[in-house]
C-alpha cells in the first residue's frame, strides 16, 4: 500500500517550534558561552549542496523523539527555532511541513526550513543569525 | 672613529632630529617622521649658513629620501629589523647627507648635487676593537637594493633604544599539529595555541558528523592558519594592534571557518577547500560587514580588524 499520502500536510503556525539536531562534533567544548559553542557549520544545509535544513515540528515531536532519530542519539543535542523568528530572519527562509513515510521510520513531524542558501559568497551571516535565534532543548550528553 | 678624510664635517644650520616618540606608533614611523621633518631643508635659501652656502639641491634631497625609505622598508620586510633613525642635513654646496652614529658604527651617505651616484663612508668596530671600514657607492637612479649595503646596515644600524627595538627580532615557529605554518613575533605568540589546537580538524574522517561530511585536506588547514599569521602580522605592523584570538573550526565542503566572537563584535572568515578564496561576515550591534578576498593577495586594510 502506498502510504505517501497518509499524513496530511499542514500549515505551520508562526508560534510553532522546530527541533533541530546538533551533532557533538559541531560543538566547541572550550567555549563557555552555550550558544557560541555551536559551530556555524551546524546550520549548513544537509545534505551538503542542498538548500534545506531538516527539523521536527513540536506539534508531533518532542525534543527527545527528535534526538532519537539520529544514528547515535547520545552524540546529538537539540535546539529549537520559533517559526516566527525564522520567517523574520534577514534572509528569505521559509518552513514547510514535510511528513515522511519512506524513511526507515515514519516522521509526521518532519518539517523543512528551505531556501537556505548554500554557502557561496555573502551568506556566512545567515549561520550566525540562525544560531542567534535558536535555544537549547537538550544539550549534548544531556 | 673618524670619517673618510675627504669628507669635511659639514656646516649645519639645524640638525633634523626626530622626536623621541616617533617609533611608538609603528616600527617605521620614526623613519617616516624623520623624512617629514627633513622637509624643512627645502626651505633653506642661499646663504643659509651666512657664509655663502647654496640652497638644497632638490634632486639630491629626493634621492636621499628615496634611499632612506627604500632601505628602511627593505630591511624591515626582509629581515624583520628596524634601523635607527638617522640625521639628515645639508652640505655647504647643497648636497644632502644622511648620517647614522652609534657606539659601535657610523654610516654617512652623501647625495651630491648633479651626480647620479651616492657615496657612503662607514665604519664599525669588531669584538676586538678593530675598526672595519665599509665604503662604496650606489646609483641613485637604480630601483634595486644593494644587498651588501642593506646587510651592513641591518647588522650595524639597528635601533639601540629599547623602545625602538624591533618587535620582530624574536620570531616563534607556529605549528598546526605537525604542519609548520609560519612565524609569529613574541607579541603575537598568544595566537599559537589556537592555531595549534586546530589540528583536531585533520583527525576528522569521512562522515565525521554522521551527515556525510568529508575529511579535511592538510593544505586547507595550512592556508587557513597561514592567513591568520599573515593577517595578524599585517595588523600588528601597520596598526600596532594585536588581533583577538580566533577559533578555528571545520566548515562545510572541506572548508575552514575562522571565528572571532566577543561581546562587542563577531567575525567569521571562511576559507574554501582549495585554500584560495575566502569570504567573511562580521557584525556588531549596529554594523554589518561582509565580502570576499583571495588568500594569496589580500589587503588587510579592507578587512574588518578583529581587535
Amino acid at each position: 500500500m502506498d502510504t505517501a499520502f497518509a499524513f496530511e500536510i499542514e500549515d505551520i503556525p508562526v508560534s510553532a517550534l522546530l527541533y533541530y539536531r546538533i551533532h557533538k562534533t559541531k560543538i566547541d567544548p572550550d567555549e563557555p558561552h552555550e550558544k557560541r559553542k555551536i559551530m556555524p557549520m551546524a546550520f549548513d544545509p544537509q545534505p551538503q549542496g542542498s538548500t534545506q535544513m531538516s527539523t521536527d515540528w513540536n506539534k508531533y515531536a518532542t525534543p527527545e523523539e527528535s534526538r532519537n532519530r539520529a544514528k547515535v542519539p547520545s552524540d546529538n543535542g537539540i535546539v529549537s527555532f520559533l517559526v516566527e523568528r525564522i520567517n523574520n530572519a534577514p534572509y528569505p527562509l521559509n518552513v514547510k511541513h514535510d511528513p515522511v513515510l519512506s524513511e526507515p521510520f515514519s516522521n509526521k513531524a518532519h518539517t523543512i526550513v528551505y531556501d537556505v542558501p548554500p554557502r557561496k559568497k555573502n551568506d556566512i551571516g545567515l549561520r550566525m543569525k540562525l544560531r542567534d535565534i535558536c535555544n537549547w532543548e537538550i544539550h549534548i550528553g544531556g | 672613529m673618524t670619517k673618510a678624510t675627504e669628507i669635511k664635517k659639514p656646516e649645519r644650520r639645524k640638525k633634523v632630529i626626530p622626536s623621541e616618540n616617533s617609533f611608538f606608533l609603528n616600527e617605521l614611523l620614526g623613519i617616516a617622521t624623520q623624512i617629514l621633518e627633513s622637509k624643512v631643508l627645502l626651505d633653506l635659501g642661499t646663504n643659509w649658513d651666512k657664509d655663502g652656502a647654496e640652497p638644497v639641491d632638490k634632486i639630491a634631497y629626493l634621492n636621499a629620501v628615496s634611499f632612506l625609505k627604500k632601505y628602511a622598508a627593505f630591511i624591515f620586510k626582509e629581515y624583520g629589523k628596524v634601523i635607527s633613525t638617522p640625521c639628515t642635513d645639508l652640505l655647504k654646496d647643497g648636497s644632502v647627507y644622511i648620517n647614522w652614529e652609534n657606539s659601535s658604527a657610523n654610516f654617512l651617505i652623501i647625495f651630491k648635487k648633479d651626480q647620479n651616484q651616492a657615496f657612503y663612508y662607514a665604519e664599525s668596530i669588531d669584538a676586538k676593537g678593530s675598526i672595519l671600514p665599509f665604503n662604496g657607492s650606489l646609483y641613485t637612479s637604480s630601483a634595486e637594493i644593494d644587498k651588501k649595503t642593506a646587510i651592513w646596515m641591518k647588522n650595524h644600524l639597528l635601533a639601540e633604544n629599547e623602545a625602538q627595538l624591533s618587535k620582530y627580532e624574536k620570531l616563534e615557529n607556529v605549528f598546526a599539529g605537525n604542519i609548520y605554518v609560519g612565524k609569529l613575533p613574541k607579541a603575537l605568540s598568544f595566537l599559537a595555541s589556537s592555531i595549534s589546537k586546530s589540528r583536531f580538524i585533520l583527525s576528522l574522517l569521512d562522515n565525521w558528523d554522521d551527515e556525510g561530511s568529508k575529511k579535511y585536506a592538510e593544505a586547507t588547514l595550512f592556508a587557513s592558519c597561514k592567513f591568520i599569521i599573515d593577517f595578524a602580522n599585517n595588523i600588528y605592523k601597520n596598526f600596532s594592534l594585536q588581533i583577538d584570538i580566533p577559533r578555528i573550526f571545520p566548515g562545510p565542503k572541506g572548508s575552514i571557518d575562522i571565528i572571532w566572537e566577543f561581546e562587542k563584535y563577531r567575525l567569521v572568515i571562511n576559507v574554501d577547500a582549495n585554500g584560495e578564496d575566502a569570504t567573511f561576515y562580521g557584525d556588531s550591534q549596529d554594523q554589518i560587514s561582509e565580502g570576499q578576498f583571495k588568500l594569496a593577495n589580500f589587503y588587510s586594510h579592507l578587512l574588518p580588524i578583529p581587535a
